[in-house]
């Protein structure tokens, strides 16, 4: 079969990486699986390299030390460590990573079996039965390679792992629609209330994903409400008492959590030579953070954990 | 200015600064008056000779209590001294005594003044007379050439230190008779034998020496009662002076009589540990199951009011600070195994008792908290996780491990009980262990040498790829094996390199039997006898096997990791993909990779041991059963069987100096690995692919003890929910099978700057390999290898 009729049929997918031992996306020790591809280009975002599904490779500057192995291997006469490096022209062999004797280069977005990430769930479900874990699918969206989740979640439901997602909730509700009932927990990002800011900010409006937010609520997922806390971007009142009452009047029991903004996505940038897209924000204190908080508290929206 | 910390009362902040900020002083009277003895008693046996040294000891030494002391008595001047011990072994001492106060590792102070008293009193009289000399003049040559200071094999600990090695049976014998009971007991015996009887010639020595054993720690016990009482007379503090006379009273009742309060039953401890360290200068002379035998008087005096938890918790910290004031004296060579000034006194909690039913109690919460709030490097704290333990145990320990002092060590309940089943004990004595040393499964009514010879793996299998040649050195030390380009299959060279490996098991038994032969004819043990309760049944010291449990002695393999790594690279690289050849291979390792850049980097792109890949962890399994099978097939002179352990000191160090690069892409000479866990930096997957590829390891069969050590970033348990996790994952670690695991939570961040400012780290404990020490008392290649295990973190 080949590799399109596989992606198809969702047996294979692009993934950007498998990290285990998450604590902090959801109950107990949690595998998170990064699925490549988003439909925002937010501003902030920390991982860059899995807003398209394609291949890319990586070139850490910081750890290379100048001795041209990769480029005596490249089978295209290419140099990856070089500023003019054209990707264009690279076939993503992986011979140079090999070569590289400083990991200083990587590939991302590989394709992936998902026999072979089962293989791995099993070997992590061990953790999760003792600690109450899991697997959550994160991105990228998620629900953007759709036959990929469901093939990974029907999975996930023979041996019994709970499943969490973590959504930025822009993706085409009826082609996913079905997937609700197997989600023990959905995390989902509302970045802005004004469609105008939202869109400036990450490309889109935020039609579809409030709409979006509405239907998970109303298919019973419990849901767990994420911002994103950024200085320039959604910090003032106006836009997070438009949040808490969005949530009072449409998505009852939901729990709010805010992330402030960090800056650790920066060196990706650079690595995938991107750094045009590269934008600094300014991380809220922590008295704003919890000002921040104290807005939710007033609408009795609880916190999560 | 040090941190100070919370917690403690200003007294024990006092002690423990004095102890932070003072380096360790090397005293002479126990060699002195040892000496002096021994000269006295020319003829008589050995064993009474001994006990009537330490009898001349307790009686002449002048005994000293210091500031804010509440548990009292050291084994030299000073509050943080070592002391000497010729007749083991005096001729390190006398090479390297000046280099004493400026050698790089565990320095001592010591001065020229000393040092000239020493060579012109002590040592002349032990010349040809000390265990050191008579080992090597028994050795065979064959043996003494991988066996004395080489780092292939190395058991120096047991022929130029005495044994340790001993957990002395405070609930079932000491608490229970006393010094008084054991006496009287002692002198029954004594009457019931006849010199006519040949059997009874040796038990007669044994009771006599028993005896004098006995009275000695009593009268020391009382000098101290006499000193408390003077110093009473002349303090002008009421507090104090009220203080030492309850030091009076406490010194005067025990250890002669069984204890009756919590502070009795402490000061009791610490003066059998005085015993052991004035008869023996012991590594691994364990504390035991504290919160189990200390638990009765702790509940009577918090029944009768006469304690409360800051009284109980201000002697434990007091407790925890004498373990951590007097120093091992040990030799340069003996740093590189067990560095950072630890005497290994293993103190366990937790787990289940003799009955099965759960351990814990309050005492095990106290003795938590009270590792954290002094943040001494003694006792080693380890604790036993079991099944059914309550959530707020588990939370309590990963908590500890959360401020990163290494502690605790945490250990498997039932594989501990396995382990001893395995190795022979009764059921119930087997689900009463703790730890002995670092991580030992051990039981309080047993003599056994529980770490008598690290085993080079690294070093064998340089042996089989090299000639039977040293790589560094051209030397043959191994048997005769092949051109390495001539080996036809992988298989081969597996078995090549086993084969080697049970070489070097078989020069570590010779050179064990032969110390074990002279430790009972020359240096038996009759004050830690009197500790284990059978050799006062049986009439029998230590050494000549009067425990209730003789268990064979136990081998530690060394590069286990190294090993199975560098096989897999030979088996991949050269038989199955066919990129290189034997032949490049052996010119890359004899130029130690310089100039075979290409060739390095594909070796390290095979897999590596921890990231739970079987292709390489099936390598390392095989290896271990292979270990554990050999040793077990040889016996000592107890007839008992030798046992196989993967565990830690900081043995990988100088292992790693002697062996040269090795095909998994390690350069000469650098560290190798310890226990079961991964090679520095290789765990790229994660903790828990570590944890897997350990679980692999039959660990029930090392009775010897298994090891884990992992990095954790500390975010990962920076809230409760991230320790809730980690005790989650401990169980799941646990539940396949894994005996011991221990993390380090101590960002590289926080190192580099404590090796920029090592004055505002003093205090600070990592976790060496088996035990935690303070990070700058460690010589700058061991803070390297700490900073190079790698660190797991996620987000
Ligand atoms: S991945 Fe292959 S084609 Fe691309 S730069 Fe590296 S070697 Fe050249
Ligand atoms: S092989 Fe690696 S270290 Fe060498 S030039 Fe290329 S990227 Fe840099």
């Amino acid at each position: 079969m080949a590799a399109t009729d596989k992606a198809k049929d969702g047996t294979m997918g692009t993934v950007l990486q498998m990290q285990d031992y998450s604590i902090h996306d959801g109950d107990g020790v949690r595998t998170t699986i990064f699925l490549a591809g988003c439909g925002l280009r937010c501003q902030w975002c920390a991982n860059p390299e899995s807003w398209t599904q394609h291949r890319k490779l990586a070139y850490h500057a910081h750890k290379c030390r100048g001795c041209q192995s990769c480029r005596t291997v490249c089978p295209e006469g290419l140099d990856p460590a070089a500023g003019d490096f054209d990707a264009t022209r690279c076939t993503f062999c992986g011979d140079c990573v090999a070569a590289c004797p400083e990991k200083a280069l990587q590939l991302a977005c590989e394709q992936m079996d998902a026999d072979a990430i089962m293989e791995q769930i099993r070997r992590d479900e061990i953790f999760f039965r003792h600690s109450g874990g899991g697997v959550t699918f994160s991105g990228g969206e998620p629900f953007v390679q759709h036959q990929f989740l469901r093939s990974l979640m029907a999975g996930c439901e023979r041996l019994g792992v709970s499943v969490w997602v973590e959504t930025c909730g822009f993706f085409k509700w009826e082609a996913c629609q079905d997937l609700m009932a197997g989600i023990d927990h959905i995390f989902f990002d509302i970045k802005h209330m004004d469609s105008e800011s939202h869109r400036r900010f990450t490309g889109q409006g935020n039609e579809t994903i409030l709409d979006n937010a509405k239907r998970i609520h109303a298919s019973g997922v419990p849901m767990t409400i994420r911002i994103p806390l950024i200085a320039e971007v959604n910090l003032e009142e106006n836009n997070l008492e438009a949040t808490a009452r969005f949530m009072r009047d449409h998505l009852p029991g939901s729990r709010i959590e805010l992330l402030p903004y960090h800056e650790l996505g920066k060196a990706k940038y650079s690595a995938f030579r991107m750094a045009d897209s590269f934008h600094s924000f300014t991380t809220p204190t922590e008295a704003q953070t919890a000002v921040a908080y104290s807005i939710f508290d007033r609408y009795q929206i609880e916190r999560y954990q | 200015m040090l941190k100070t910390v919370t917690g403690v009362s200003e007294r024990i902040e006092r002690l423990r600064q004095n102890y932070v900020n003072t380096k360790p002083s090397i005293c002479y009277e126990r060699a002195r008056l040892y000496t002096e003895s021994h000269k006295r008693t020319e003829g008589k046996s050995v064993i009474l000779r001994r006990a009537e040294a330490f009898h001349d000891f307790c009686a002449k030494f002048e005994v000293r209590i210091f500031e804010d002391e509440l548990i009292v008595g050291t084994a030299g001047r000073f509050r943080r001294t070592g002391i000497l011990t010729p007749e083991y072994s005096w001729k390190w001492v006398d090479k390297e005594m000046d280099t004493f106060p400026t050698r790089p590792q565990d320095p001592y102070l010591i001065t020229p003044d000393q040092c000239a008293t020493i060579r012109s009193e002590i040592f002349p009289y032990w010349h040809g007379k000390s265990l050191e000399e008579h080992f090597l003049a028994a050795l065979p040559e064959e043996t003494a050439r991988i066996a004395v200071d080489t780092g292939i094999i190395d058991n120096d600990s047991k022929w130029r230190q005495a044994v340790g090695e001993i957990t002395p049976d405070y609930e079932g014998h000491l608490f229970v008779k006393g010094y008084g009971g054991i006496l009287k007991d002692a002198e029954e015996k004594l009457a019931a034998l006849d010199y006519l009887n040949a059997e009874d010639i040796d038990r007669i020595d044994f009771y006599k020496a028993t005896i004098l054993s006995a009275k000695a720690i009593i009268l020391l016990a009382n000098r101290y009662a006499d000193l408390a009482e003077g110093m009473a007379a002349e303090e002008q503090d009421d507090a104090r002076k009220a203080e030492l006379l309850e030091i009076a009273r406490v010194c005067r009742r025990v250890p002669e009589y069984p204890p009756q309060s919590f502070h009795e039953a402490t000061q009791f401890i610490w003066f059998v540990q005085l015993g052991g360290i004035i008869t023996e200068n012991p590594l691994a002379l364990n504390p035991g199951r504290f919160d189990q035998f200390m638990y009765p008087y702790y509940a009577a005096d918090m029944d009768s009011g006469k304690l409360d938890k800051a009284g109980a918790k201000e002697l434990i910290h007091a407790l925890w600070l004498k373990y951590s004031e007097w120093v091992w004296t040990i030799s340069e060579n003996t740093t590189g195994y067990f560095a950072g000034y630890n005497q290994f006194q293993n103190l366990t909690v937790g787990g289940k008792k003799r009955d099965g039913s759960d351990a814990t109690n309050e005492l095990t919460y106290l003795c938590l908290e009270a590792t954290d709030e002094v943040r001494t490097h003694q006792p080693g704290l380890s604790v036993r996780v079991q099944s059914d333990c309550p959530q707020e145990f588990l939370y309590a320990v990963t908590d500890l491990v959360s401020k990163g002092t290494g502690f605790p060590a945490i250990h498997n309940d039932q594989a501990g009980t396995q382990m001893l089943l395995q190795a022979g004990y009764e059921p119930e004595d087997a689900r009463d262990w703790n730890n002995c040393g670092c991580v030992v499964p051990h039981f309080r009514q047993t003599g056994q040498w529980t770490s008598a010879v690290n085993v080079n793996f690294a070093a064998a299998m340089e042996y089989a790829l090299n000639e039977g040649k040293s790589r560094l050195t051209g030397e043959k030390m191994g048997l005769d094996a092949k051109p390495l380009a001539s080996y036809a299959s992988y298989q081969e060279i597996e078995d090549a390199t086993f084969e080697q490996v049970g070489n070097l098991i078989h020069h570590s038994v010779v050179s064990t039997v032969i110390a074990q032969k002279l430790h009972a004819e020359m240096v038996p043990r009759p004050f830690l006898s009197t500790c284990i309760g059978h050799c006062l049944e049986e009439g029998r010291d230590l050494s000549r096997g009067g425990a209730k449990y003789n268990v064979g002695p136990v081998l530690t393999g060394i590069g286990l990791a190294v090993v199975a790594n560098s096989l897999a690279v030979i088996k991949k690289l050269v038989f199955e993909d066919k990129v290189t050849t034997l032949a490049e291979l052996d010119a890359a390792m004899n130029a130690d990779w310089e100039g075979h850049d290409a060739l390095r980097t594909k070796a390290l792109a095979v897999v590596k041991y921890g990231n739970d890949d079987d292709y390489v962890d099936a390598i390392a399994r095989d290896l271990a059963n292979y270990y554990y099978r050999k040793t077990r097939a040889y016996k000592d002179n107890f007839g008992s069987p030798f046992n196989s352990a993967f565990m830690g000191i900081s043995n990988y160090i100088p292992t790693g100096r002697i062996v040269g690069a090795t095909p998994c892409g390690r350069k000469a000479t650098k560290p190798i690995t310890e226990g079961v866990s991964p090679y520095a930096g290789s765990d790229v997957k994660s903790p828990l692919a570590a944890m897997r590829s350990s679980a692999k390891m039959n660990h029930d069969v090392h009775t010897g003890g298994t090891l884990l050590n992992l990095r954790l970033s500390e975010d990962l348990v920076s809230t409760p929910k991230g320790k809730r996790d980690l005790g989650s994952i401990i169980r799941a670690y646990f539940s396949l099978g894994a005996f011991h695991v221990q993390f380090n939570t101590l960002s590289t961040d926080v190192l580099r700057k404590a090796q920029k400012n090592p004055e505002d780290y003093k205090d600070l404990l990592v976790r060496v390999a088996g035990y935690s020490t303070q990070f700058v008392n460690l010589s700058p290649e061991m803070q390297e290898a700490i900073i190079a295990r790698s660190a797991h973190g996620s987000y």
